[in-house]
């Protein structure tokens, strides 16, 4: 089986990468899918630590983890195809009021 | 924080958790095999139907009313209906946004506050003053 350091470095790995890209990424899309990075990295620990011990607990927090990464990527998406409607670009910057 | 303060926090952040995946991987208790038998799929049913059975229904409620608000949101929009809420964008307030964007400024959306160095510098000199202009007119159309 696979070594639990090995997957807690790459938890950490796609962590890394994913708070590199929300914070260097002016298009809104490109810091969704970052997010997604992120939330995968911590369903990876889950996953690992699970293994680590024998229990199923952390696979049951790795499914409601999948379920709420789900519904937020729809209402993120929805989002932005309505912010889209307004100023015809999803680059954050141009989204400066509140209110259109 | 500007641009470079943000770039250099964001490379700053990368290092350090690279730094901790490194010495993740040198972690004595994680070297050797996991005892494994979490991939007990009985063991994990029973788990979510009977421990966890309230937060699994909360889970499926919060998906069906993150998807009916998903649709409502990004729903088509009707010219009758939507007119008083959605104003529709001209094709000259287009042109302006995407100006904006590739300017990289960041300003109000109140035209008359669009700094005149950087509309000078992305090379909106004349656009500047043809959004005032616009803003001019959509107030009168108004």
């Amino acid at each position: 089986m696979i070594p639990t350091s090995h997957s807690v470095a790459l938890s950490a790995a796609l962590l890394a990468f994913g708070i590199l890209g929300l914070m260097l990424n002016k298009s809104a899309l490109r810091m969704l899918i970052s997010i997604e990075l992120v939330l995968n990295a911590a369903n990876i620990n889950f996953v690992a630590f699970a293994q680590e011990h024998g229990t199923s607990d952390g696979l049951t927090y790795t499914l409601f983890s999948i379920a709420l990464a789900a519904a937020e990527a729809a209402v993120g998406l929805a989002i932005l195809i309505h912010l889209y409607r307004h100023v015809r670009t999803v680059d954050t910057d141009a989204a400066t009021a509140l209110r259109f | 924080m500007n641009r470079d303060q943000q770039t250099w926090l964001a490379i700053g952040v990368f290092a350090v958790l690279l730094a901790a995946m490194l010495a993740a991987t040198s972690v004595e208790q994680w070297q050797d095999d996991p005892i494994g038998g979490a991939e007990d799929f009985d063991a994990l049913a029973q788990d979510l139907f009977t421990d966890h059975v309230v937060a699994l229904e909360a889970l499926g409620i919060l998906l069906t009313a993150a998807m009916i608000g998903a649709l409502v949101i990004a729903r088509p929009l009707v010219a009758g209906e939507d007119r008083d809420v959605y104003k529709p964008t001209r094709g000259h307030e287009l042109e302006r946004t995407q100006r904006v964007s590739e300017a990289g400024a960041v300003f109000p959306i109140d035209d008359s506050a669009v700094p005149a160095n950087i509309a000078a510098g992305a090379g909106l000199a004349a656009g500047a003053s043809a959004l005032n202009t616009d803003a001019a007119d959509g107030g009168e159309e108004e």
